[in-house]
């Protein structure tokens, strides 16, 4: 919201700067998020009037003669908007429009033109607040606008204007009256005493003429519990006059005609929104009433909208003609046809009118202010000071309004000052109470330990004690009160046992050489596409997505994954590995979320260097990080050869745990890496996280391990090439000593001398005992069950020398 | 005889001198191997008269040990020549870049979360979590924001069903935690959060917010503003100052914003903190009476505070970053300049 310094001064006066203005006001909760000083940019511009206007034959020009009030000058122009009357600007010789470019004396064919005319552009005013009438051509000014004047001092461009960000507790402010009243508490403060609003509140007696006849019912008397309907005769319609125009471009409101422009002032003014029908095209009684399914109505922006019972809506016999406090009907709308006028001064519940504007999607200036909550007791006094402005700008004659009235009366809230100060955590004294209450210009009675206080109508946040605590504080000043440690018993204080994991998880990984990533957890539908994601029906979409890249909760990490690789690559970072431990969600009857592990290698471990020494990232490095981990945590699992949509076919696995699949990893396949426009292998694993934890004891007990020297054997165990190492190492796991404590695969071998489809898996074995040194004999034992074991087991042979 | 003798010590003399190590060994080889020069020697003994057998014998066995002395300096010597030049030979340049073996590191999210709930353990808070999906009633209606409250167009709010969204503050954990346990309290509660924000440089749909939550008998104002000043010292250094604004949050009251005197000028006024001296950090208040109702804990008896802070602008204003959006790009080289 922009708030004219200039208006503002026009009712309260005061000496800060914007800034100091700014900040003071910033301190008492009506945010000033920055100030803007606009300046006219033209130099000499003043008011002239159209003597007479004719046009050049045989050109697109027109030849005006202009009144610049001590003398008439000759203009030549090619606006088509002007007649006789017309109050313009006019850019005399020597004057300067914004572009900087200087106005001279010109000849067309043979004609004089003494400068030009000007619009809206060559003035730079803001379009956004003008007419479109306005920005049509030459500039027309209201017709009551004085000759010779200089244009600076016709329209009040010169100002600065606050940029309120106002929150929703601070609906007392949405109007320049408002922000008018915090200016007086912040004075009323500053001079320590009490607040004056009467000040800002003009002195209306309206003559009124007969009583307004048509009838109003409210049937829903909660959402609205006041309706003032007031009859004006005889109205003229037209463009308002320079007063309310110049009031109308400090408010920043576009003009329309005089009566709706009124409506308006009212409103961005006073706060009160109000609505004036063309009382003619009324018909019958006034009904405020839910609206009913299958009723529309085509609002004053010309759009036709379905109703239901979440609108309330101002209805006469032939169906509604307004929602209400949201927007007007187009039927009823007041135009330059309308004699006579009804005008709706009302107070609308925010609920009522919260859900309506929400229902319609809609929001308007209206809606904005009774969904925060208008002054219930305004209404009435909006009502006179409306029809005092349309009977002096439209000459209609009022009539006494037709008022329904259900408000209930407001009750006074009760301040315990023991409960301040201990809330507060510091003495409150009555004395400071007066005080604060007195700036804030709240009627109070004093009762031993307690405040009764009465707030005015149009503070609608203090509803509660707690309310006014805040007053005290917002009063005294925020960074007024002390600094405290809190008190209390010493417990220890623990992270819960699952986010323990979860840090150990990823330290481990760092451990591993693995950098973490955090990627956004929505994503595309085409993303998913790419890596052949098929479960749609598992898959939660969002009812009201950003946009289609953010439109589903992801389900797995890796289509993320893949777009960080994706830019990395395009940053020239060759070597990637990278993890992410995050929230993957899907859709079960209920909507679910689980912590998922993955992660993702491509390039290698070391950077390219001079030695030629290279550490590529393959499958198996990753199979390996996954099996560290799987050991860190105790957790046994094996790995099955599984066939995955975006994988290499021959080189992915599922991860199991017991019978369950817990994960999954393998070589992204070429297809999609080549709709990536990636050419380097990429590798990728994951597994659920809360499946490690569920199976991780976490606990750690000390084993004893050998004093004694070890013994080594070495086996090379011959067998079909098909038969899975998984299965020879199982094997001699099957028949192995306790004092077997290692077994390393050292080698892999087919080929001469082997007979074709064998090979030679060369292993290492390391026994030790814990309580003696273990001798060659001990091992020849095994090795003899060994020999037979593998022959049953995989049809394999140990090779001898 | 004695000629011969002394013969071999000349030749061994001369022969000796500046030999490498394998020539050495054949010397060795010559004078006293099986065939060599002195064992020739003694084959002579027979042609010796009885009687001056033993003065031989000495005289050779004499030379025998000059040669084997001299040999065993020389091998000595050639050997540390030999050493040294093979360690010349190994030589390094050892201005050469070492070989670069890639490292692992934390994203500075997760550092500054870790670092965050450091502080607050320390402070004795416990460290909970909440869902990310998240109902409707303890996102907005538990914490005092009814249907069509205009507080909640203050927060663009994703749904996923009619009654079910993605958080859009971790503010629910509160009352999560409020429902389970009984006061005292005093938790933080960290998390993603979801807003319908289009992404900016300050504005990302995804982000995180540190909660906290105090609940006991005689937790005031004074003491949020304290906690905070604490955890603000702890995070960015012992001369930040902490400030409040009035601000508006349904769920606390009274409600304030929360600046740090920012850690750029020093609060003199620079383009981070535009001239003001002040960074907002989040959310802050004593909580609302009705939040207390609902979750059936009096509110004659219980008081306190929380707090909400964004983790991106603690991290961003710590290290200078300005672009929120690099958070979640995961380019190397901003992830690598957050060594931990």
């Amino acid at each position: 919201m922009l708030t004219s310094i200039k208006m503002l001064k026009s009712i309260i006066q005061f000496d800060y700067t914007p800034e100091e203005l700014g900040e003071k006001l910033s301190m008492m909760g009506l945010e000033v998020e920055g100030i803007t000083k606009v300046r006219h940019r033209f130099d000499g511009i003043i008011t002239g009037k159209v003597k007479t206007i004719h046009h050049i034959t045989d050109t697109k020009l027109n030849k005006a003669i202009i009144n610049v009030g001590n003398e008439n000058v000759q203009i030549i122009t090619a606006a088509s908007n002007l007649k006789s009357g017309d109050v313009i600007p006019v850019a005399l010789p020597h004057s300067k429009v914004v572009s900087g470019a200087d106005i001279l004396k010109k000849d067309f064919k043979g004609i004089a033109s003494s400068g030009m005319l000007c619009s809206y552009s060559e003035l730079g005013l803001d379009p956004e607040i003008l007419s479109g009438e306005e920005k049509e051509g030459i500039l027309i000014l209201p017709a009551d606008t004085p000759v010779g004047e200089k244009i600076e001092d016709i329209l009040p461009i010169d100002d600065d204007y606050l940029e309120l960000s106002l929150l929703p507790d601070r609906a007392d402010a949405f109007c320049l009256r408002g922000v008018a009243r915090w200016i007086e508490i912040i004075k009323a403060k500053e001079e320590d005493r009490w607040a004056n609003f009467s000040q800002l509140e003009e002195a209306v007696s309206l003559k009124m003429e007969g009583v307004t006849n048509i009838p109003i019912i409210i049937e829903n008397k909660e959402f609205c519990p006041f309706y003032s309907g007031r009859f004006i005769k005889d109205v003229t319609i037209t463009a308002s006059l320079l007063s309310l125009r110049q009031k109308l471009f400090m408010l920043r409101m576009r003009p329309v005609n005089n009566v709706v422009d009124i409506t308006n002032f009212v409103l961005s003014f006073y706060g009160q929104p109000l609505h004036a029908f063309d009382a003619d095209i009324i018909k019958g009684k006034i009904c405020i009433r839910p609206g009913k399914k299958g009723e529309k109505i085509q609002t004053l922006d010309e759009i036709e909208r379905n109703l239901s019972n979440a609108n309330l809506v101002i209805a006469d016999e032939s169906g509604p003609i307004a929602i209400a406090g949201v927007i007007g009907g187009f039927k009823t709308a007041v135009t330059e046809k309308t004699k006579n006028v009804l005008l709706e001064s009302a107070y609308f519940s925010p609920r009522c009118v919260a859900r309506s504007a929400r229902n319609l999607g809609i929001i308007t200036d209206a809606s904005a202010i009774f969904e925060r909550g208008a002054d219930p007791l305004f209404p009435s006094k909006a009502s006179i000071v409306a029809a005092n402005l349309i009977s002096k700008e439209a000459y209609g004659i009022p009539a006494k309004d037709n008022v329904v009235s259900y408000l209930p009366p407001k009750n006074p809230v009760n301040l315990r000052i023991a409960r301040a100060e201990k809330i507060l955590g510091e003495k409150v004294e009555k004395k400071s109470l007066r005080k604060y209450f007195n700036f804030e210009g709240f009627d109070f009675v004093e009762k031993e330990d307690q405040f009764i206080v009465s707030a005015l109508s149009f503070r609608v946040d203090i509803k509660e004690e707690v309310d006014l605590i805040e007053e005290i504080v917002r009063m005294k000043g925020y960074n007024e009160f002390g600094e405290a440690l809190i008190v209390g018993e010493l417990k220890g204080a623990k992270r819960t046992e699952y986010e323990n994991f979860i840090w150990d998880l990823k330290e481990k990984l760092v451990k591993l050489g693995l950098d973490e990533i955090q990627t956004i957890s929505l994503v595309s539908e085409s993303s998913l596409d790419l890596v052949g994601y098929t479960d749609k029906k598992k898959l939660i979409k969002l009812l009201n997505p950003l946009s289609i890249d953010m439109a589903f909760m992801r389900p797995l990490l890796l289509p993320t994954a893949l777009s960080v690789l994706e830019r990395n690559k395009k940053s020239e970072n060759v070597n990637v590995s990278i993890f992410e431990v995050g929230k993957v969600f899907y859709k079960e009857k209920l909507f679910k979320e689980t912590d998922e592990l993955g992660i993702l290698l491509s390039g290698a471990r070391t950077s390219k260097n001079y030695l030629g020494v290279h550490f590529p990232y393959s499958l198996l490095y990753l199979k390996g990080l996954f099996e560290e981990l799987f050991l860190y945590y105790d957790v046994p699992v094996t790995f099955a050869a599984e066939k995955f949509s975006f994988m290499h076919p021959y080189q992915s696995a599922g991860i199991y745990l017991k019978e369950e699949k817990i994960g999954y990893l393998g070589t992204i396949s070429m297809a999609v890496l080549n709709k990536l426009g990636l050419t380097d292998e990429v590798f990728y694993g994951a597994i659920n996280v809360e499946k490690l934890l569920e199976h991780y004891g976490g606990k750690i007990n000390f084993e004893t391990f050998s004093l004694y020297p070890s013994v080594k054997r070495d086996i090379a165990i011959i067998v079909d090439e098909d038969i899975a190492e998984k299965d020879v190492r199982n094997a001699i796991l099957s028949v192995a000593p306790h004092e077997l404590q290692k077994i390393i695969l050292f080698d892999i071998y087919k080929g001469s001398p082997l007979p074709p489809g064998k090979k030679n898996l060369a292993y290492s074995l390391e026994f030790s005992s814990v309580d003696k040194t273990l001798k060659g004999e001990d091992i020849n034992k095994f090795i003899e069950i060994l020999e037979k074991t593998l022959q049953e087991k995989v049809n394999g042979k140990i090779r001898k020398e | 005889m004695e000629d011969k003798i002394k013969q071999i010590k000349e030749e061994f003399k001369e022969k000796i001198k500046n030999k490498s190590l394998k020539e050495l060994k054949e010397l060795e080889i010559y004078f006293l191997g099986r065939k060599g020069k002195v064992s020739i020697l003694f084959q002579f003994f027979k042609t010796v008269p009885k009687e001056r057998r033993k003065h031989f014998g000495a005289k050779i066995n004499e030379l025998k040990s000059f040669i084997e002395k001299g040999i065993s300096t020389e091998i000595q010597r050639a050997e540390s020549i030999e050493a040294s030049r093979k360690l010349e030979e190994e030589k390094i340049d050892v201005t050469l870049p070492g070989i670069k073996l890639h490292t692992g590191g934390l994203h500075i999210l997760s550092q500054t979360i870790s670092r965050a709930e450091d502080i607050f353990l320390s402070m004795g808070f416990d460290v909970m979590v909440g869902p990310e999906i998240e109902e409707d009633y303890y996102n907005f209606e538990a914490l005092n924001i009814p249907e069509f409250h205009p507080a909640r167009a203050m927060q663009d709010t994703f749904y996923l069903s009619k009654k079910i969204l993605l958080r859009t503050q971790t503010s629910p954990i509160q009352v999560r935690i409020m429902e389970k346990y009984k006061p005292p309290i005093r938790i933080i509660a960290m998390g993603r959060c979801y807003r319908k924000d289009a992404p900016d440089s300050s504005h990302f749909p995804v982000f995180h917010q540190i909660e906290g939550l105090v609940i006991d008998k005689k937790v005031t104002f004074a003491n949020l503003k304290g906690t905070l000043s604490l955890f603000a010292k702890r995070m960015f250094g012992e001369e930040v100052k902490v400030r409040f604004t009035p601000s508006y949050f349904p769920f606390v009251e009274p409600g304030a914003e929360t600046s740090i005197s920012c850690v750029i000028c020093g609060g003199k006024g620079c383009s981070v903190c535009k001239n003001t001296g002040w960074l907002e950090m989040g959310g802050s208040g004593m909580v609302h009476p009705n939040v207390l109702k609902n979750v059936g804990i009096d509110p004659e008896i219980y008081q306190g505070f929380a707090f909400g802070w964004g983790m991106e602008r603690i991290a961003m204003v710590k290290h200078k970053i300005p672009d929120i959006r690099m958070f979640y790009q995961n380019d190397l080289r901003f992830l690598k300049q957050f060594k931990g």
